[in-house]
């Protein structure tokens, strides 16, 4: 049982950098990923097989979703609102596994996510519509907005990070809870139902993100 | 709440590190291959437009042959037709010119032998008159019938042109006689009476013979030394033989 479901546990020091649990599980990750893509992708053919058909529909789909909301070419957009996805998914999907925790159930792991998401939106914004296109798109549709539109960035990249966190967290968290008290195979359904919260959030996150450098290169209206 | 800054920059890398990996093995040989999928898609897809073009240009190149073909056959069944219908007619007008022919050659051979036929048969009737008048005349008595053709004689002379009648009677000079010939012997009375008619008809008073020749049927004719004058139904028949053989008498 956690001591605390707000604190993420360290386990060791790299000089004077601490690393978490997170953080190790966020490596693991990282690598059965890249280990993943590396073998499936190693032989491609023009013909494609099984493997590779599910592959491309996966990147494709997600493609065809970045392009239903921004209305652009998805392409530019695909590495980063891809792995998102795929990253929230495996992530919030590793807490089922027994002994792991999910990265994104500690607030450092949603809120790094949150301030990429944070920083890539004004980045797309300023390259799509330059520095002051894209700055006077705050004064939209009045000038009076601008301190609303720029509150609104702050607290819907905090939202952002405080639903994912708040949902994974809590969802573990009740698990936990669970089976100190009922026993080892009472929580299977809320094992499932959390299982379902993992792939929503995952979904609502990168469809959040999506509409929010949506909105920053002009495509999908502010709001 | 504590924040662990060290895990939110861990975090923010690790995330940079996970997207700069799934581009690396996961998007750009997806892309690149869905890319070249379907530059092969548009490759093959224009060479089968070109060959789709080139397949249409042929099909129009065969089809335009084939109406050509068509005409050409059209024309030559005209022409073989015409041809035909060329030779019929030719072959028909042919088989009309050789009927009539064949027609005017059996009318003429028809006419031909209608007038032999004709001709046989006015011989035979001639004959046949010729038979029944000579039974006829032996009933006759003889001075009877010698008295119509010293008649007839007798004018002749007569009519005769007086140049030609000197002819004759200068042929009787020197003595050569004149011979009267006729179908039966004449009584001596009707040949002295003849004898002496015809000397004064031709003025001579030379000699004159008798003689007698069944085939005259009757009549006589005089024998002079170059000339002969007929005056029997034997040369009467033979001048209708004659314009019987040459269609000219009558029918």
């Amino acid at each position: 049982m956690q001591s605390s479901p707000l604190t993420s546990t360290l386990l060791f020091h790299i000089g004077p950098v601490a690393i978490t649990r997170p953080v190790v599980t966020t490596w693991v990750i990282m690598a059965a990923l890249a280990l993943v893509c590396r073998f499936v992708t190693r032989r491609l053919a023009i013909l494609p097989d099984g493997r590779q058909a599910l592959l491309e529909g996966i990147v494709t789909s997600v493609a065809g979703q970045i392009e239903d909301v921004i209305r652009k070419d998805a392409r530019p957009f695909l590495p980063l609102l891809g792995t998102l996805i795929i990253f929230l998914v495996v992530a919030n999907l590793s807490g089922v596994l027994p002994g792991v925790e999910a990265p994104t159930s500690k607030i450092e792991t949603p809120a790094a996510l949150a301030l990429i998401v944070f920083f890539s939106v004004h980045y797309f914004g300023v390259r799509e519509r330059g520095l002051r296109g894209y700055l006077a798109s705050f004064a939209e549709p009045k000038l009076i907005m601008l301190p609303l539109n720029i509150l609104s960035e702050i607290t819907r990249t905090f939202s952002l990070m405080v639903r994912l966190f708040g949902n994974i967290m809590s969802g573990e968290f009740i698990i936990g809870l669970v089976v100190a008290l009922a026993g080892l195979f009472v929580p299977i359904p809320l094992m499932a139902l959390e299982i379902l919260v993992g792939l929503v959030q995952a979904y609502i996150f990168t469809v959040l993100a999506t509409v929010f450098i949506g909105a920053a290169v002009g495509s999908v209206a502010k709001g | 709440m504590h924040l662990d800054w060290w895990t939110i920059g861990l975090q923010t890398i690790n995330f940079g590190i996970l997207v700069w990996l799934l581009y690396r093995f996961l998007y750009k040989p997806v892309l690149t291959m869905i890319d070249a999928r379907k530059a092969e898609v548009r490759r093959q897809f224009d060479t089968v437009r070109d060959f789709e073009a080139k397949a249409n240009a042929e099909l129009a190149a065969v089809e335009a042959e084939r109406a050509g073909i068509a005409a050409e056959r059209e024309a030559a069944l005209k022409a073989a037709a015409a041809q035909a219908q060329e030779m019929a007619e030719a072959r028909r007008a042919q088989a009309e010119r050789d009927a009539q022919a064949l027609m005017d050659s059996t009318r003429k051979t028809l006419a031909s032998e209608r007038e032999s036929a004709l001709d046989e048969a006015r011989r035979l009737a001639l004959d046949l008159g010729a038979d029944l008048a000579q039974r006829l005349l032996a009933e006759v008595p003889m001075q009877y019938r010698a008295e119509a053709w010293i008649e007839r004689i007798e004018q002749h002379l007569k009519a005769m042109p007086q140049a030609e009648r000197d002819a004759l009677v200068r042929q009787l000079a020197d003595g050569k006689p004149l011979t009267i010939v006729t179908a039966c012997a004449l009584p001596p009375a009707t040949a002295d009476q003849w004898n002496a008619r015809l000397r004064q008809s031709l003025g001579v008073a030379g000699a004159m013979t008798f003689a007698v020749d069944p085939a005259l049927i009757a009549g006589a004719e005089l024998h002079f030394p170059t000339a002969i004058l007929r005056f029997s139904w034997q040369s009467a028949l033979a001048a209708t033989r004659t314009e019987v053989g040459s269609h000219g008498g009558p029918r």
